[in-house]
């Protein structure tokens, strides 16, 4: 196993506020690793610090071996790092497909292109296979601001997926869906376990432990610990910081 | 379902518009080429506020420029449309790019004021020349010439200016139908997002700022072609307003609002003044009638009447 994402020695204040406290973080090639932690424990900061998002007051973070602290977000995505966002951050005014068909240009590094954006229909197509992927089937032609929340889900992943990344920051997936739809989206993301690197940030603990290879907890901006499920069920800090003091979870 | 009307209606618009110099007076197609003028120019605006989705109270600069430019070049002996026009408008796009790497720094109401502090800027400068007449403007001797067209007939001059109007609808269209069309009304939508495909937003919002501006520099252009009187106004900060009030009446980002905007707006300026001197009031009050009793301009809602939901033709 390799190391495909790392961040050494990690650090964001907002004056005297630290969200992200000397965070050593590794994604190996191919495993799903969740992160987890108590509200406000500081995981969406330490999403957009690793997407470029935010900058880092210190640290560094590596791509593939490689130094990528200063580049901004899209050079960042341009390298193979695709997010989605918490809050669904999509284009209201565009259909599924449009979104996707220049989800899918953009891997070529730019958009200043004057042909005729209908007359790509081989990305169109593609576009489709990643709308019947992630569960939307048939509702390509449909405006992105009039799908459900559940939809809107499933479109971030698509948008993720059109990357072709080597790495994709999922936060929370899983936010705001009704029980039939979480079920849908774990088994989604089940399916593509193995096949890409992925940093799973998600509140819902069913999710997390079907879904995750290792887990590293986060509690007021510090890792407090990195492992197997199963180490991470039986970590006594962790329950103390994550679960509270009794024994259930 | 009933027929989708809009392309019928389009046509017979232009059609009318076609056949109007050989119906009406000189009056009349004086009066219908400075509608023209003002529409390309607030569909300029109108790309910028719809499609980059932010909002410019300094596009009257590349309005004054091209109309200056124009004038400068032609009294120095430049007669030549062929030669003034490329050059004012590759001057205008230098202009816009150099306001534009400033400007789109910042967002917002931050971006209007230094759009604003902009028109400002060349405002008092143009006033300052005395050469150029100060407040009082001045006289341009005539129109720029073409080889197979007599601009000089006003008839022409109002058929030159149908024909690129047409020209700037078709270009707009076809950009908006491009990938580079779908990334600057990406960055309207969320920035964020298109970042996180691996684009930057800044450049579509810029070249969607230059490409509106040259909109705006050309009806420039013609301003000079058509008035042959310059005044500092041109680039205050009034006749912005004005602009967007167009494109307000019409109704935004679609291709024919802004231009129907103009065109009611001024008929309405030159009749309304012939009754009396505060024929703002009139107009004010049909602007707030507009936006008090109508969701959209009054081409939008028309378009939606004559076929389809949305408002692009």
């Amino acid at each position: 196993m390799t190391a495909i994402l790392e961040t050494r020695a990690l650090r964001k204040s907002f004056g005297g506020l630290v969200v992200t406290r000397d965070v050593d973080l590794t994604l190996e090639e191919g495993e799903t690793h969740a992160l987890i932690g108590p509200n406000g424990a500081g995981k969406t900061s330490l999403v957009n610090l690793l997407s470029g998002t935010l900058s880092p007051t210190a640290g560094d973070v590596l791509l593939a071996g490689e130094i990528i602290t200063r580049l901004p977000s899209h050079r960042r995505a341009r390298r193979g790092l695709a997010r989605t966002f918490q809050i669904s951050t999509l284009f209201d005014s565009f259909t599924a497909e449009k979104s996707l068909v220049l989800a899918l240009l953009a891997r070529q590094g730019h958009c200043y292109r004057l042909g005729r954006m209908a007359g790509f229909s081989c990305l169109r197509d593609e576009a489709r296979r990643l709308l019947d992927l992630v569960g939307l089937t048939g509702r390509n032609l449909v405006p992105t601001a009039s799908m459900s929340h559940g939809e809107h889900r499933q479109l971030e992943l698509a948008l993720a997926l059109a990357a072709s990344p080597k790495v994709m920051l999922l936060d929370e997936p899983m936010a705001g869906l009704g029980g039939e739809e979480t079920a849908k989206m774990i088994e989604l993301l089940r399916s593509l376990r193995g096949r890409y690197t992925i940093l799973l940030v998600e509140h819902d603990m069913d999710a997390v432990f079907a879904l995750a290879d290792r887990i590293s907890v986060l509690a007021e901006g510090r890792l407090i610990a990195t492992g197997s499920p199963a180490d991470i069920r039986s970590n006594a800090g962790v329950r103390q910081a994550y679960f509270g003091d009794d024994d259930g979870d | 379902m009933t027929r989708d009307l809009r392309w019928p209606a389009f046509v017979l618009l232009a059609a009318t518009a076609f056949a109007l110099p050989f119906i009406g007076d000189s009056y009349i197609v004086q009066l219908a080429t400075r509608m023209l003028i003002f529409g390309m120019a607030a569909l300029g605006i109108d790309f910028f506020l719809a499609y980059v989705g932010q909002l410019s109270l300094g596009h009257t600069i590349f309005l004054a420029s091209g109309a200056y430019l124009t004038a400068l070049l032609t009294m120095a002996g430049l007669e030549s449309a062929l030669l003034v026009w490329p050059i004012v408008l590759l001057g205008v796009a230098l202009l816009a790019l150099a306001a534009g790497m400033l400007a789109l720094r910042t967002g917002g109401l931050y971006f209007i004021m230094i759009t604003l502090a902009f028109t400002q800027m060349l405002f008092f400068f143009l006033q300052s020349q005395r050469g150029l007449g100060g407040d009082e403007g001045f006289s341009v001797p005539q129109r720029n010439t073409l080889p197979l067209l007599d601009l000089s007939d006003p008839r022409n001059l109002y058929l030159l200016v149908l024909v690129l109007l047409l020209g700037v609808i078709g270009l707009i269209a076809w950009i908006r139908a491009t990938p580079f069309g779908a990334a600057i009304e990406a960055c309207r939508d969320n920035a964020q997002r298109l970042s996180a495909m691996g684009l930057d937003p800044y450049g579509y919002r810029l070249s969607g700022f230059v490409f509106s501006a040259v909109i705006v520099g050309l009806a420039g252009i013609l301003y000079t072609n058509n008035t042959l009187y310059l005044t500092p106004a041109l680039s205050g900060w009034y006749l912005s307003g004005e602009l967007l009030m167009m494109v307000i009446l019409g109704g935004s980002g679609s291709l024919l609002g802004p231009v129907l905007g103009a065109a009611l707006f001024v008929l309405l300026q030159e009749q309304l003044s012939h009754i009396t001197p505060h024929w703002m009031a009139g107009l004010g009050a049909l602007l707030v009638a507009r936006v008090m009793l109508m969701k959209d301009g009054f081409w939008n809602v028309l378009a939606r009447r004559l076929g389809g939901d949305d408002s692009h033709s």
